[in-house]
C-alpha cells in the first residue's frame, strides 16, 4: 500500500479500491454507512448459519465498493476466515453475472472441491450407518476426519451407488440436473476444466454432453441456479461466506423489467444463500432497488445507503491512514482544514477520488512542508490527469465520437479569438447544427473557471444555435459545476477514465438526437428562453467568487437574510382583499414547485409514522434504518431548505401577483418590467443561496425501506432538475409574463 | 494358504478368471452370479442364432460384486462351446485399456484402432485394408470387419468399463451384428435400469442384461463355508486344528445391515484371516473386535486400493 515518494510513506494507494478489494477494518473510516454494515456483519460472524441479504444503495463513487471491501478485509480476519466474494455486474442480466461470480470463486475452488467432498461424505456417512463395519467410521466421515474419497476406494464400497446418490442430493439442492451432474464431476480427476467453463456459461465439452449436460446455461434461471448451487456448496461443511454483487443497477434496470422465471430463480437463489450460512451484499444505485420485484424485495433484510464523504470523513480517511505508515517510514505532513475542505468539493465526496487525489497530494508535497495546503492541490490534479489519462485522450475522444457515426471535427474555431477554440465540433451532416465540445483539464480555481466561461459565452455569441458540453478531464468544483451548468443546460461531464469514450459517445449522440428532432421554430424559440434564462441567472456568477473567497460567505449569508425579509409576505392590512391571479401557466409553475416541497415534508410525516407503526418483528431493522438516516448531516439541513423555500417561493408569488395587479399606465404598451426584473433577480439571487442539491437528501432519506422509493433519479439529474425547478422558477415565470403569449393576452 | 485368495492369483481384489487362476468351481453362488450365469448360457444355447446376429452383453452391478469375474466366466465357458462346433472365436481383451476422461467418440474411436491393431498382429486382418482405412468412422467399420471375418471366426471383444456412460454402451449395442459379441461392464446400474429403452431402439441385435447385486443375507455364510471347505481339503491351520469359528448369524448380519458387496466381503474376510493367524493366542470365537480391527488394518494398510 506505501509507495515511498519525495521521502515520505505515501498511506494512499495510486489507484484507489475499486475492485472490492479487502480493507483493514482497523483503518477505514467508518462512515454512519460503514458503521451500520459492520454492525450488521458482525453480528452475523457470531450468529449461527443463518446467512442474510443487504442492499446497499448510493451514488456513484460514495463508497459502496468501499464498504463491501470493509466487509471482506472483516471476513478475511474473523476466525474461522469467512470466505469471500466479490463480482462486479458488468452486464445487464444474470446470465452476465455468472461469468464474474464463477471467476471469482474458481479463483478459490478449493473451498468448492471440499464443499463436494463434505457432501460426499455424508453420503458415504449415511450409507455406512452404525453397521458393524461402519462404527465410528460414519462420525469421522461427517467431521471431515476420513476423506470418502480414499475410504471408499480403499474398501471397495459401492462408489458408483454413492456418487448418485450425490447427483440426486445436488439435484434437489440445485434443482437442475445438469448443475448436480457437473458438481459430482468435480470428485473425479480431470473434469475440473470442462466443470468449470460450463459453469461460467460456456457451452458444454464433449465429455459433459456424454453425461446429458446439453446446453449452455444461457438463461438468467439457470445463471441463479448455478450461483445458488456453487453457495451452497461451499457452506456446506459449515462454513460462512460473504458475497456481494456490486453495480446491480445494470441487471435492475426499469426499462428491461425481469421475467416471472427470473424473479422466481432470484427469490430462490437469495432463499437458498441465506440458508446456506451467505451474508449477501446486494448494491448499486438507488436505481436497483426501485426496480426490485416485490417478491424479491421481501427476501432483501436491511438497506443501507452511502452518502459521500463529509470533511470530517476525509479527516479520518488522512489521519488513519497517516497511521499505517508513521511505524515504518517518514508519514507524510497532515492536511490543513481547507485541503480538506477542498478535497470535499472537488471530489463531491467521492471516496475514490478523494483516494486518488491524497495520494498524489502526499507526492507532490516537498519533504519540509509541515502540512499538505492547498497550493499543492492544482499540482496534484494536474498530475491525475496526466496519469489518469494520457497524451491519447484526444484519441479516444475522437475515435468514440466516430464510432457514433458523428461527423468530428477537432480543433474547431468559431471567431478568430483565443476563447473561440473548440476541442470537437460535433454534428451529424455538414449543413445544421452541431455540439461543441469544450475540454478543460481541471477546473478548480476562479481562473481556470473564467476560462471555461468565457470559451461558452464565446460559442453562444458566435453559434447560437448550437449545444455545448464542457468535458472536464480532471477534478471540478461544485460551484463552478452549477454555474456551467446553468451556461450550457447541461451538467459538464467529468471523465472517468476507460469510460470516458463510451460516455462522451452516448452523450454526443443523445444531444443531436435532440437537435433533430427539434422543429427550427422551436429552436429558435428555446434558444429565446434560454437567453432569457441565462440573463435571469446572471447573478449565479457571483458563486464563483466563493471559490477563492470564503470570507464572503458571512456577508452573503446576512445579504439573503435581507432578502427573505423584503420577501416577507405583506401584512392582510395593508392589502385589503384577495390579489388578483396570475396567468394559469405561472400559478402552475408556483403551484407545482410548492406542492414538490410540500409532497417532501409529507415524505418525512410517512417516514415517521411507518417507523412508529411497524411491526414487532421488524422494529429493530426499522430502527437501525431510520438512525442511520437521521444521522446523515445533511438530512437536518435538507429539511431546512425547504421550508425557506417555501416561504421564499410564497412570498414571491405574492409579491407577482401584486405587481400583476397593478394597472397598467395609459399610453403603454404593457406594465412596468423594470419591477418585474427586479423581482425576479431577488428570487433568483437569494435562490443561488439556498443548497439546492440537498433536497434531494431529503428525498433519499425519506425514501421507505428496501420498499417504495419512488422515482429516485441519480443525484446528476436531480440536481438539474432542483436547478429547473426552484432555481430557474423566475426566468421561467419572467418568460411567461413577458414573452410572446403574454403580449397576446394584453 | 488363506482361502479368500484364489490360488494364483496376487491379491484378494483380483476377479476370478478361470483358465489364468482358478476353474469354474471356484465361483461361490452369492449375489445371484449363478442365476445370472445360467441366463447367459440359455442365450447362447439357443444355437447360431446369436453368433449370426451378434450380441452386446451387458454386466452391471456395484462395484465389486463380481462384473469381470462373471464376464470371464462367460467367455470361458463359451470358448470352449464353440469350439466344439468348430468355430473359431478370438478374444480381444481391451479392458486394461482405461479412458475415464474421454469423451465417447474418442473413446470408441481409439477401441476401434486397438481392435484393428489386434487383428493385424494375429494376422487376421491386412495391414491397410478397407477395415484399417475406416476406424474413425467406426459406424462403417464394424459392418465391414463384420463381413471381412472367416465363416467360422467371430469376435469376443472385452470392452473397458464405461463409468456412467451410457451413451457408450448403447452405440455399442448398435455396432453389435454378425460376428461381432461385446461384452461390457457398468457399476452405474441405476443409469443404466433409467435408459434400458434406447438400447432396443439403437439398432443393432438386442443386447443381453446380466445383473448382479448386493449380497443377500445368507451369502455371508454360503461364502465362509464355500471357501473354509476348500481350506479344509488342502490347507493347514497353524495354531492346531482349525481356525476360530464365527459366531452363528453373525456374517448374516454383517451382510444384512447395509449393502455390500462380495468384493468387500472377501477382502474384509481375507484381511481377518491374516490377523487370526498371526494371533499368538487364538481365540474359540471370532469376535467383533476382530472383524472391526481387521476393517480397520485394511484401511491403514490400503491394501483394497484400486
Amino acid at each position: 500500500m506505501t509507495t515511498p515518494q519525495a521521502g515520505f510513506a505515501n498511506p494512499f494507494p495510486s489507484t484507489a479500491n475499486a475492485s472490492g478489494q479487502p480493507v483493514d477494518p482497523e483503518v477505514a473510516v467508518h462512515t454512519p454507512a460503514v458503521t451500520t454494515a459492520t454492525a450488521l456483519f458482525d453480528a452475523f460472524l457470531r450468529g449461527g448459519q443463518q446467512g442474510e441479504v443487504l442492499a446497499v444503495i448510493g451514488g456513484a463513487g460514495t463508497g459502496k465498493t468501499y464498504l463491501s471491501g470493509v466487509l471482506r478485509g472483516m471476513a478475511d480476519q474473523a476466525e474461522p476466515p469467512v470466505r469471500s466474494f466479490y463480482a462486479q455486474v458488468s452486464a445487464t442480466s444474470f446470465h452476465g453475472v455468472l461469468g464474474s461470480f464463477v471467476r471469482a470463486v474458481k479463483r478459490d475452488e478449493s473451498t468448492v472441491r471440499a464443499g463436494v467432498r463434505h457432501l460426499f461424505a455424508q453420503v458415504v456417512a449415511d450409507a455406512l450407518g452404525d453397521s458393524d463395519l461402519g462404527r465410528n467410521i460414519g462420525s469421522q466421515l461427517r467431521a471431515g476426519q476420513l476423506d470418502p474419497v480414499t475410504l471408499v476406494q480403499r474398501m471397495r464400497l459401492d462408489r458408483s451407488a454413492y456418487l448418485e446418490t450425490l447427483t440426486a442430493r445436488l439435484e434437489q439442492l440445485t434443482d437442475h440436473p445438469g448443475i448436480a451432474t457437473a458438481l459430482t464431476l468435480l470428485l473425479r480427476p480431470g473434469f475440473d476444466h470442462a466443470v468449470w467453463t460450463w459453469l461460467a456459461g460456456g457451452e458444454p465439452a464433449g465429455v459433459l454432453r456424454d453425461r446429458r449436460i446439453t446446453a449452455a446455461l444461457d438463461t438468467d434461471a439457470d445463471a441463479l441456479q448455478a450461483m445458488g448451487a456453487l453457495i451452497s456448496v461451499v457452506c456446506a461443511p459449515g462454513r460462512k461466506l460473504l458475497l456481494t454483487f456490486d453495480e446491480l443497477e445494470r441487471t435492475f434496470r426499469g426499462d428491461l423489467p425481469l421475467t416471472e422465471e427470473t424473479t422466481t430463480a432470484l427469490r430462490r437463489f437469495l432463499a437458498s444463500a441465506v440458508n446456506a450460512g451467505a451474508f449477501v451484499v446486494l448494491s448499486g444505485f438507488m436505481s436497483f432497488l426501485e426496480n426490485v420485484p416485490d417478491d424479491v424485495r421481501d427476501r432483501i433484510g436491511p438497506t443501507i445507503q452511502t452518502s459521500p464523504f463529509q470533511p470530517e470523513d476525509i479527516q479520518q480517511l488522512v489521519s488513519t491512514s497517516r497511521e499505517t505508515v508513521s511505524h515504518d517510514a517518514v508519514a507524510p505532513p497532515p492536511f490543513s482544514p481547507q485541503v480538506v475542505e477542498h478535497l470535499a468539493d472537488l471530489t463531491a465526496g467521492v471516496p475514490r477520488l478523494i483516494v486518488d487525489l491524497s495520494h498524489r497530494l502526499v507526492r507532490a508535497t516537498r519533504p519540509t512542508t509541515p502540512t499538505i495546503d492547498e497550493a499543492t492541490i492544482e499540482t496534484a490534479a494536474h498530475a491525475y490527469v496526466e496519469e489518469r489519462h494520457g497524451a491519447y485522450f484526444a484519441e479516444e475522444v475522437e475515435r468514440a465520437l466516430t464510432e457514433q457515426g458523428c461527423k468530428v471535427v477537432p480543433n474547431d474555431y468559431v471567431d478568430e479569438s483565443p476563447d473561440s477554440h473548440v476541442d470537437f465540433w460535433v454534428s451529424e451532416s455538414d449543413s445544421g447544427d452541431g455540439c461543441a465540445i469544450l475540454v478543460a483539464e481541471n477546473v478548480i480555481s476562479t481562473a481556470d473557471f473564467n476560462r471555461q466561461r468565457d470559451r461558452i459565452l464565446t460559442v453562444k455569441r458566435r453559434r447560437p444555435t448550437s449545444e455545448i458540453l464542457v468535458v472536464v478531464k480532471g477534478f471540478l468544483a461544485q460551484g463552478a459545476a452549477r454555474v456551467l451548468t446553468d451556461l450550457t443546460g447541461r451538467r459538464p461531464l467529468v471523465a472517468q477514465p476507460g469510460r470516458i469514450g463510451r460516455d462522451l459517445g452516448r452523450t454526443a449522440k443523445a444531444i443531436l438526437a435532440s437537435l433533430e428532432t427539434r422543429d427550427p421554430v422551436e429552436r429558435v424559440s428555446n434558444q429565446l428562453v434560454k437567453l432569457g434564462r441565462d440573463q435571469a441567472n446572471m447573478q449565479s456568477y457571483v458563486a464563483q467568487l466563493a471559490l477563492s473567497m470564503n470570507e464572503i460567505r458571512t456577508t452573503n449569508e446576512r445579504h439573503l437574510a435581507e432578502i427573505i425579509d423584503r420577501l416577507a409576505p405583506p401584512s392582510p392590512a395593508v392589502e385589503p382583499g384577495a390579489p388578483a391571479q396570475l396567468p394559469p401557466a405561472v400559478e402552475a409553475m408556483l403551484d407545482d414547485a410548492l406542492h414538490v416541497l410540500a409532497e417532501l415534508l409529507g415524505r418525512v410525516d410517512t417516514l415517521f409514522t411507518d417507523s412508529l407503526h411497524v411491526a414487532p418483528d421488524r422494529a429493530r431493522d426499522t430502527r437501525m434504518a431510520l438512525r442511520s438516516r437521521l444521522r446523515q448531516r445533511n438530512t437536518s439541513a435538507a429539511a431546512g431548505v425547504v421550508v425557506l423555500l417555501q416561504r421564499l417561493i410564497s412570498a414571491f408569488g405574492a409579491e407577482l401577483r401584486l405587481w400583476y395587479a397593478q394597472e397598467i399606465p395609459k399610453g403603454q404598451a404593457g406594465r412596468d418590467t423594470r419591477q418585474l426584473d427586479a423581482l425576479c433577480q431577488t428570487y433568483s439571487v437569494a435562490c443561488e443561496y439556498l443548497p439546492l442539491f440537498q433536497l434531494d437528501e431529503l428525498r433519499h432519506v425519506t425514501a421507505r425501506f428496501a420498499g417504495d422509493v419512488d422515482e429516485i433519479p441519480t443525484e446528476r439529474s436531480a440536481e438539474i432538475r432542483a436547478s429547473e425547478l426552484f432555481g430557474n422558477l423566475a426566468g421561467r415565470v419572467q418568460a411567461e409574463l413577458t414573452g410572446p403569449t403574454a403580449v397576446r393576452r394584453r | 494358504m488363506n482361502p479368500f485368495l484364489v490360488p494364483g492369483c496376487v491379491n484378494a481384489r483380483t476377479p476370478l478368471n478361470p483358465g489364468v487362476h482358478g476353474t469354474h468351481e471356484d465361483y461361490a453362488d452369492v449375489d445371484h452370479t449363478e442365476r445370472q450365469f445360467v441366463a447367459f448360457q440359455e442365450d447362447f444355447e439357443k444355437g447360431d442364432g446369436v453368433l449370426r446376429d451378434g450380441r452386446l452383453v451387458v454386466v452391471s452391478g456395484p462395484y465389486g460384486s463380481g462384473k469381470t469375474a462373471l464376464v470371464n466366466r462367460c467367455v470361458k465357458w463359451l470358448d470352449a462351446k464353440v469350439r466344439k462346433g468348430n468355430r473359431h472365436p478370438v478374444v480381444v481383451d481391451l479392458r486394461r485399456d482405461r479412458l475415464d476422461r474421454g469423451e465417447v467418440t474418442k473413446r470408441i474411436k481409439f477401441i476401434a484402432g486397438r481392435l484393428v491393431d489386434d487383428l493385424r498382429t494375429r494376422g487376421l486382418l491386412e495391414i491397410g485394408g478397407e477395415v484399417a482405412q475406416r476406424i474413425d468412422e467406426p459406424d462403417r467399420m464394424f459392418p465391414i470387419l463384420s463381413q471381412v471375418l472367416g465363416e467360422n471366426t467371430f469376435l469376443v471383444i472385452l470392452l473397458p468399463p464405461s463409468g456412467d456412460l451410457v451413451g457408450e454402451l448403447i452405440e455399442y449395442a448398435r455396432f453389435a451384428r454378425g460376428k461381432l459379441l461385446f461384452f461390457a461392464e457398468t457399476a452405474y446400474w441405476g443409469s443404466l435400469r433409467e435408459r434400458r429403452g434406447e438400447f432396443h431402439t439403437a439398432g443393432g441385435a438386442p443386447p443381453l442384461f446380466l445383473e448382479l447385486g448386493p449380497l443377500a443375507a445368507g451369502d455371508g455364510d454360503t461364502f465362509w463355508e464355500f471357501r473354509l471347505e476348500r481350506f479344509r481339503a488342502y490347507g493347514t491351520w497353524p495354531h492346531g486344528d482349525g481356525p476360530p469359528r464365527v459366531a452363528e448369524n453373525k456374517l448374516k448380519s454383517l451382510v444384512s445391515q447395509r449393502p455390500m458387496s462380495i468384493g468387500e466381503l472377501q477382502l474384509v474376510l481375507h484381511a481377518l484371516w491374516e490377523l487370526l493367524r498371526a494371533e499368538a493366542t487364538q481365540p474359540e470365537w471370532i469376535s467383533d473386535e476382530h472383524f472391526w480391527r481387521a476393517y480397520n488394518m485394511l484401511y491403514e494398510s490400503g491394501t483394497g486400493d484400486r
